[in-house]
């Protein structure tokens, strides 16, 4: 399951928040080493962990073993602030519908077959959640592999800029268009039809769905 | 600035193709303007594995494909070997330091077909394997955002390729069978053995292994159970 955290319920996940910033300083810095991110207190945060920031936390028994971060990108976020060159042939992509896609990934320590389906879960629970929240396009820089990996998976993706090399792989600015195409074309090329996406802790109850402030309302969006 | 263009451009036009020739021949329309005159898109993995549908569309000269072939170069072929080591874009000429002399030959006698140098484009597959694109030409000149850009385009290329392929797997060429063939290799495929397929047909069991033996050559199979599957995807038995 992938549960999401927002300015709403975020007081409720301050130990799995913790468990996410470990598991990021693991991955991104020991593991990928982006030596810039390097943290004495082995925790990997910065300026956009606040509460402007949405997470999906992917968890298994408890256990944090993945997350997303997602940006509005009416506010502050890493194409504006600090890869602010990357979108030369498209620009960037900024409104209220759309976000930016940032610390993506899977707990290192864990088996790679374990790896391999934390990913698919967090592509199709990524797809689910930006659609039925209302964000129609999500911008992210990419690694070529994981670009090739999404279009096959059938993720519409739309090309920014030209791939650069950073570190020792080569990342693409790109934009998910995440409708309902993207949705059902990831779920079927997974095999993974349930809803696996949950937003627990508010008033709505168990069953809510997140709907970011610029969405359609409800009972106008064609859902 | 324009090469970019032409790149991004052919990305924006995949959403409009809707079968692999009209895709194959934008991305032909592509490199042209590039500076290339042919390409070959598919799965290099592995490369002394047999495999028929390695080559997924090519445009090179006939005389080189056949050359190739006949010569069984996969196995020598020094572009084949440093695609699967590296997911680094890299041109042909640069794989000359390292070749020996018979991958040299095969470098030198594509040069007979106009083939004197090309870039060639690993994509990290999602089996882990490397797969991708290549392209030649006589000469080129290419800055590194022109390189950036073809690479790209190459990624998308495949991706919408190997997408089609899912949808509509490549249909195997095989022999036609008759109609006693088929009934035998439906049985078999039911799981019943010759002995009881020669009491459901009323046949000697000899027969039945033969209508069975016979199938599986013309499906180019060796086991029974791979006859009943080409027997399927070429629609010679039901499902």
């Amino acid at each position: 399951m992938l549960e999401v955290v927002t300015r709403e319920n975020r007081h409720l996940y301050g130990d799995a928040l913790e468990q996410m910033y470990r598991l990021r300083h693991r991955l991104f810095v020991e593991h990928m080493k982006w030596e810039g991110l390097r943290r004495p207190d082995g925790r990997e945060i910065d300026q956009f962990d606040n509460d402007d920031a949405i997470y999906l936390l992917l968890r298994e028994n408890g256990e944090v073993t993945g997350s997303h971060r997602l940006l509005p990108t009416t506010g502050p976020h890493l194409f504006s602030e600090v890869f602010t060159d990357m979108c030369e042939q498209k620009g960037r992509q900024v409104g209220p519908r759309t976000y930016e896609l940032n610390r993506t990934g899977t707990d290192p320590l864990l088996p790679r077959d374990r790896q391999l389906q934390g990913m698919r879960l967090l592509l199709v629970g990524l797809m689910e959640f930006s659609y039925r929240a209302g964000i129609e396009k999500l911008t992210l820089l990419t690694p070529l592999h994981t670009l090739y990996h999404c279009l096959m998976a059938g993720v519409q993706v739309k090309p920014l800029g030209l791939p650069k090399k950073m570190d020792e792989e080569r990342q693409a600015p790109v934009c998910f268009i995440t409708d309902e195409t993207s949705l059902s074309n990831v779920r079927d090329y997974f095999h993974l039809h349930d809803s696996i996406v949950r937003y627990l802790g508010t008033s709505a109850g168990d069953n809510a769905t997140y709907r970011i402030p610029a969405a359609t309302p409800l009972h106008v969006a064609a859902e | 600035m324009l090469l970019t263009d032409a790149a991004f451009e052919f990305i924006e036009d995949l959403d409009r193709q809707t079968d692999t020739s009209s895709l194959l021949n934008s991305f032909q329309l592509l490199i042209s303007k590039y500076g290339f005159s042919g390409y070959c898109i598919g799965d290099p993995s592995n490369p002394h594995v047999y495999r028929k549908d390695r080559v997924w569309g090519v445009t090179w000269p006939e005389g080189w494909l056949k050359r190739f072939a006949d010569q069984r170069y996969q196995l020598v072929d020094p572009l084949i070997r440093h695609m699967g080591t590296t997911s680094e874009p890299f041109r042909w000429s640069d794989v000359r330091a390292g070749a020996g002399p018979v991958a040299l030959q095969v470098l030198d006698e594509a040069t007979e077909f106009g083939m004197n140098d090309g870039f060639a484009l690993p994509i990290y597959g999602t089996d882990g394997a490397m797969i991708g694109v290549t392209v030649a030409a006589e000469h080129y000149e290419l800055d590194k955002r022109d390189e950036a850009a073809l690479h790209m385009a190459a990624i998308y290329f495949h991706a919408k390729f190997s997408r089609f392929r899912m949808r509509n797997p490549p249909i195997p060429k095989v022999s036609k069978l008759t109609p006693r063939e088929r009934e035998c290799l439906s049985w078999v495929a039911s799981g019943k053995t010759d002995w009881e397929i020669s009491q459901i047909l009323n046949i000697s069991e000899q027969t039945a292994h033969e209508y069975v033996q016979n199938a599986i050559t013309k499906l180019n199979a060796t086991t029974r159970a791979q006859a009943v599957a080409v027997a399927m995807l070429t629609r010679q038995i039901l499902q």
